[in-house]
């Protein structure tokens, strides 16, 4: 090959890549986990460095799973989605293995903080959470399902209700097998904006949400009144921690009150990078969970809503490809993954700014962990997927 | 108005298609999100608008780095071989953090913690310490075990590192003082209060307790304008080494010597130690840098509040005086344990007080013929005689209305004396003869130029001031003059006595004594060179000169057979010197000091040796010769040490003495052994001695067995007693007699004279 075959090559590529691939979205998603490890790096350099000898520790291992995140998003980017979604039984399949994997905790769990939600992979050494996978599976199954639907069944009550029951089974079961209560709302909230989206009606829509912030508002009503409710309760005990940090001598409201004092610590402008005070010792999980309260403390309240900005232009870079989107498979394919984006920034942020009571969800691409960082940029070769399938179309028009 | 938008576009869903419509609602979704990021974000903002200062204050007060205090080294002191006499060790106390332990309700740090200290430190009682940290889950700081060595926590240190579930546990580090040479050299050590860094007392600690200490560091944090937390470590600044002229060999030696005497006339007797107080200092005596200076009993600076060195001790009562001062009054009981055991703790401060004190500066008291030297050397200085006098003792003097009596007044007075006669035989009638040609100003003068009433000024805490304890030339009547001439009536202290005898002998230079050579800092740089100091000139070099004749023949035998201080040679040398035994107040008691003060070679003057015991525990206490023996032992041993060779022939009995001690000879080395049997047999010193002392006592010639030594021996005192009564020194026949009460109590003595008290 001589240099002018390089350099058509290398043209090709770059129109490949302008014509076929979002590389807006593409940006975004490479910034976020760019960012994402360095605050890895930063938050728990001193808690590696403790408790393994080796302040890279984590952040190793978190670009090694960044690699492989990275390379089955572009696997995925070039699968032919469609043609697997025409297979005969493709729905239940799914929606069995979505179920199924959940019960792999049972035989091949690994207990971590408490709760059994790790299995370890063979031959990588590396721990998954199945919850992870389940999230993964049922937006494609709820999008197959609903796309067979048609309009009008999910529009009426039969329909919705079919699919919030089916979703319901996977929440029960994530939450009971797994303790995982979080993954299981994130799988519920995911399915009921996949329905809404999906039909034409409003009302059913506006008075679920209407019944469950009652519901809530009751919960924290009964627990703020009778101080003897919590008692006994784990999920009960959180709220009422939440509610008056200060008294509680439980971790998560020492968690939550730690991530307070930094945000307040850090200020308008922050601390400066790697200078956070709260992530030694006092702040637990700081490269988890309380990862944004380590960037708040650093960074300042700037940092932490350039942050936001950035998720906020991820999910609309998303938006733009689901309007270009005219197959209704594909579109709700995207309308879940979204979901799942902004369900899971909101509540992580929530937690930290002390807005909800500790649920111990992480922030996507920047909280450490592995199995999360692995399928959420599966999602986001997903949806290029089905970018790429639009842009095909449009040429061929 | 968004909402407002999308029920206008859901009511008028007919123009949308259902693609449309999907998209509007997921565009819904990205609207909510955005008001949910807003609503998030303005919470952040009041929390730091609101709270911001709160948090930042509760942030820095987690961070403990306000106040470490990085401890400052004391430094050390070192002998002038670099022998260390004191140090200080790095210790570390044992520091609990239970808030770290408590950290995790499943204790995931406590149990490992208790567990690794259980193993590692067998005195600490781990299920108080659980029921304390559990029960105090807030407490960030509570000491456990202090002054822990790095030997005793390095075993904990690597468990801690191997296992991140112990935690909690911090040491921080001290300084402890450490006395490696134990009871040795706490004479002009002194000690450190708690042992650590907070102020020496007595000796060079507190004398050089502003060189010795330094300044502690501190690792701080502080808010800058930013309020940020800035860590900053001042380092500490240690303390200066001093560098002594003591020598720790040499010091060792005497204070062997001052034991082996304390043990052979323990309970001798009285109950109590073998004298009431024992010293001795040697001095370089061209530089007046102290080699060694001991006093007994001796204290382990590093235990100084052990009460067994008391034990044989004079006890000493608090009295409060006509004048309301507190006065510890010395009584005639000496200590035992069971007083220990039920004396107060104010008492036993007191008694300790006097332990700690060094009686070579701050014991005053008479001291008695050691004091004829001066006398001698003041009066051929100024030209009252001229050396070539001779005198006439008929065994006493009458001064005024008194009659002052010399100590050989029983047996008739020592007949026709020459200047060095008068020093060699002490004889107290010839002294107050030239005592009375210096007169009264000139006794005074020279008291004074000899440093008498005042400080030496040696760099030691505690020295006495003896102002008050000396009369003035306007105070100074006759007798006071007559029994000044022999050292009685006026009080020094044992470092005034031997400094001023070194410029005796020395050719006149009053050397300043002094225990520092110099002073290093912690890099080992000199930071101060302490150079002899001459104070005055004393007397002129040819007084010097007659002085040294003089008193060699105090020691040697040109002094003839009645010269006082023959017991005091060490074998092999020639030493000078001059005796000492005076009586204490009250007179008539048989208190007696003796003494001996010395040089040697007595044809080099080298060093100057003092040795001073108070009160011996003997039932005749005024045998000089013990004073004689315990500088003969000591010298014996220093000479060769210092390197100083033999100069005088030896008998094959000193040989076989100092082979049956394993002492060294030194003389081997510089003369032939032939040269050595040639002199022998007519050398024994012994032999002349008893002869001469029958010759005395009796006026009979010599028969083959002296007749003394057929007088039975005293049981209770150890003396043999002659058929006249009088008593014979069993080994000598040196005649102890009762006479030696040369002053009684009729003779006036100076108000401020009482070697029983002392005023704090």
């Amino acid at each position: 090959m001589d240099v002018r075959t390089w350099k058509d090559s290398a043209d090709n590529f770059r129109e490949y890549l302008e014509t076929d691939i979002d590389l807006n979205l593409l940006f975004i998603v490479l910034f976020l986990i760019g960012f994402g490890l360095l605050m890895v790096y930063s938050a728990s350099s001193y808690v590696a460095l403790r408790d393994f000898g080796k302040s890279s520790y984590f952040f190793r291992k978190q670009i090694i799973a960044d690699v492989l995140g990275l390379v089955c998003m572009f696997i995925t980017i070039f699968m032919p989605v469609k043609k697997i979604m025409d297979l005969p039984h493709i729905k239940k399949i799914v929606y069995f293995l979505a179920i199924g994997v959940i019960f792999l905790v049972i035989p091949f769990g690994i207990e971590s903080h408490g709760a059994r939600r790790w299995i370890q992979v063979p031959f990588i050494g590396g721990n998954l959470q199945p919850a992870e996978i389940t999230k993964l599976l049922m937006i494609i199954f709820l999008a197959a399902m609903i796309n067979s639907m048609g309009n009008k069944a999910i529009t009426s009550w039969k329909g919705f209700s079919l699919c919030m029951g089916l979703t319901c089974l996977a929440s029960i079961l994530l939450y009971t097998v797994t303790d995982n209560l979080s993954s299981a709302l994130i799988v519920f909230c995911i399915a009921f904006v996949m329905c809404f989206v999906a039909s034409a009606d409003f009302k059913k829509y506006l008075l679920f949400i209407a019944l469950g912030l009652a519901a809530a508002g009751g919960l924290i009503a009964y627990v703020s009144s009778n101080d003897s409710a919590a008692e006994g309760s784990f999920r009960l005990t959180r709220i009422s921690s939440w509610l008056h940090p200060e008294n509680s001598t439980e971790t998560s409201a020492h968690q939550m009150l730690q991530g307070l004092y930094a945000i307040g610590n850090g200020g308008w402008f922050g601390r400066g990078l790697g200078q956070s005070v709260q992530k030694i010792t006092v702040l637990p999980e700081p490269h988890n969970d309380m990862i944004f309260a380590v960037i708040c403390e650093e960074l300042g309240i700037i940092g932490a809503i350039s942050l936001m900005i950035m998720f906020a232009l991820m999910i609309y870079r998303m938006l733009l490809i689901a309007r270009n989107t005219k197959d209704r498979f594909n579109f709700l394919v995207v309308s879940g993954i979204m979901a799942h984006f902004a369900i899971q920034v909101v509540l992580n942020i929530a937690v930290v700014t002390g807005s909800i009571p500790n649920t111990g969800v992480s922030l996507p691409f920047i909280s450490y962990g592995g199995s999360s960082a692995l399928f959420l940029l599966i999602e986001v070769g997903l949806v290029l997927n089905i970018d790429r399938a639009n842009r095909a179309e449009s040429r061929g028009k | 108005m968004a909402l407002k938008q999308k029920k206008k576009k859901s009511n008028s869903r007919g123009t949308f298609t259902a693609r449309q419509l999907r998209f509007y609602k997921l565009s819904m979704l990205l609207l909510v999100l955005l008001v949910i990021l807003v609503f998030l974000s303005i919470r952040l903002v009041k929390i730091v608008r609101d709270h911001g200062e709160d948090y930042q204050r509760i942030v820095l007060s987690n961070q403990r780095y306000d106040s470490i205090i990085i401890p400052f080294r004391r430094g050390d002191i070192v002998d002038s071989k670099g022998t260390i006499l004191a140090t200080s060790e790095k210790v570390y106390n044992l520091v609990v953090d239970a808030s770290v332990m408590m950290t995790y309700d499943d204790n995931r740090y406590l149990e490992p913690t208790l567990t690794a200290l259980g193993q590692c430190f067998p005195q600490i009682n781990i299920n108080e310490l659980r029921a304390y940290v559990t029960n105090n889950e807030s407490s960030q700081y509570h000491i456990l075990a202090k002054r822990l060595t790095y030997g005793e926590i390095s075993e904990f240190l690597n468990m801690q590192e191997n296992n991140s579930y112990i935690r909690g546990v911090t040491f921080e580090e001290e300084y402890k003082r450490i006395y490696p040479m134990g009871n040795s050299c706490s004479t002009f050590l002194g000690y450190t209060i708690g042992n650590g860094n907070s102020g020496g007392k007595y000796g060079l600690e507190e004398y050089y307790e502003g060189i010795l200490t330094g300044t502690d560091g501190r690792e701080y944090g502080f808010q800058n304008e930013d309020a940020t937390l800035e860590r900053t470590i001042k380092p500490a600044v240690d303390g200066y080494t001093i560098h002594t002229t003591i020598d720790a060999t040499i010091q060792g030696i005497v204070e062997k010597h001052l034991s082996i005497f304390n043990e052979t006339y323990r309970n001798n007797y009285r109950q109590g130690n073998g004298a009431e107080n024992l010293g001795c200092i040697i001095m370089d005596i061209n530089s007046g840098e102290i080699l060694a200076m001991a006093d007994f009993p001796t204290y382990n600076p590093g235990d100084y509040m052990n009460t067994d060195p008391l034990i044989g001790c004079n006890y000493y009562e608090a009295v409060e005086n006509a004048g309301g001062y507190i006065e510890y009054r010395k009584s005639a009981e000496t200590i035992t344990q069971e007083m220990i055991d039920q004396m107060s703790s104010d008492q036993i401060n007191v008694n300790l007080y006097n332990l700690w004190k060094n009686q070579c500066i701050s014991y005053t008291y008479e001291p008695g013929s050691t004091a004829k030297p001066f006398t001698v050397g003041a009066a051929l200085d100024c030209g009252a005689i001229t050396g070539n006098e001779v005198y006439t003792c008929n065994g006493a003097l009458q001064v005024s209305n008194y009659f002052i009596k010399c100590h050989t007044y029983d047996s008739g007075g020592d007949g026709v004396v020459t200047v060095q006669d008068s020093i060699a035989w002490s004889c107290n009638v010839a002294l107050m003869k030239i005592a009375q040609s210096l007169g009264t100003e000139n006794m005074c003068k020279y008291q004074r130029l000899f440093n008498l009433g005042l400080k030496t000024g040696i760099d030691l805490a505690g020295e006495a001031r003896t102002e008050t304890l000396v009369y003035n030339a306007s105070t100074m009547g006759p007798v006071d003059l007559a029994t000044n001439s022999f050292g009685q009536n006026f009080n020094a202290t044992m470092i005034q006595m031997i400094s001023g005898f070194s410029s005796l002998i020395n050719g006149g230079y009053y050397y300043e004594p002094h225990l520092v050579s110099y002073i290093t800092d912690s890099n080992g740089a000199v930071i101060q060179t302490i150079e002899p100091r001459v104070l005055k000139q004393t007397v002129s070099e040819s007084v010097s000169e007659r002085m040294r004749q003089y008193c060699r023949a105090t020691v040697m035998e040109e002094g003839g057979s009645r010269r006082s201080g023959r017991n005091a040679r060490p074998y092999g040398y020639a030493i000078g010197g001059k005796t000492g035994t005076a009586q204490t107040i009250p007179r008539e008691t048989g208190q007696i000091v003796i003494s001996f003060m010395g040089y040697a070679p007595a044809d080099d003057p080298q060093i100057a040796i003092y040795v001073v015991i108070d009160r011996p525990n003997f039932a005749k206490q005024d045998n000089v010769k013990y004073a004689c023996l315990l500088c003969r032992d000591i010298l014996q041993e220093v000479l060769p040490y210092m390197g100083i060779y033999m100069t005088e022939p030896l008998t094959d009995e000193e040989i076989k003495y100092l082979e049956e001690k394993q002492l060294e000879n030194t003389l081997r080395y510089t003369q032939g052994s032939e040269e050595q049997s040639v002199e022998t047999g007519t050398e024994d010193p012994y032999e002349e001695i008893e002869l001469s002392e029958i010759t005395d006592s009796t006026g009979e010639t010599a028969s083959v067995y002296p007749r003394w030594m057929s007088y039975p021996i005293d049981e209770k005192t150890g003396y043999r007693v002659g058929p006249d009564g009088k008593y014979y020194d069993a080994d000598t026949g040196e005649l102890a007699t009762e006479s030696m009460s040369i002053l009684d109590d009729t003779i006036p003595v100076n108000d401020n004279l009482d070697g029983n008290t002392q005023t704090e």
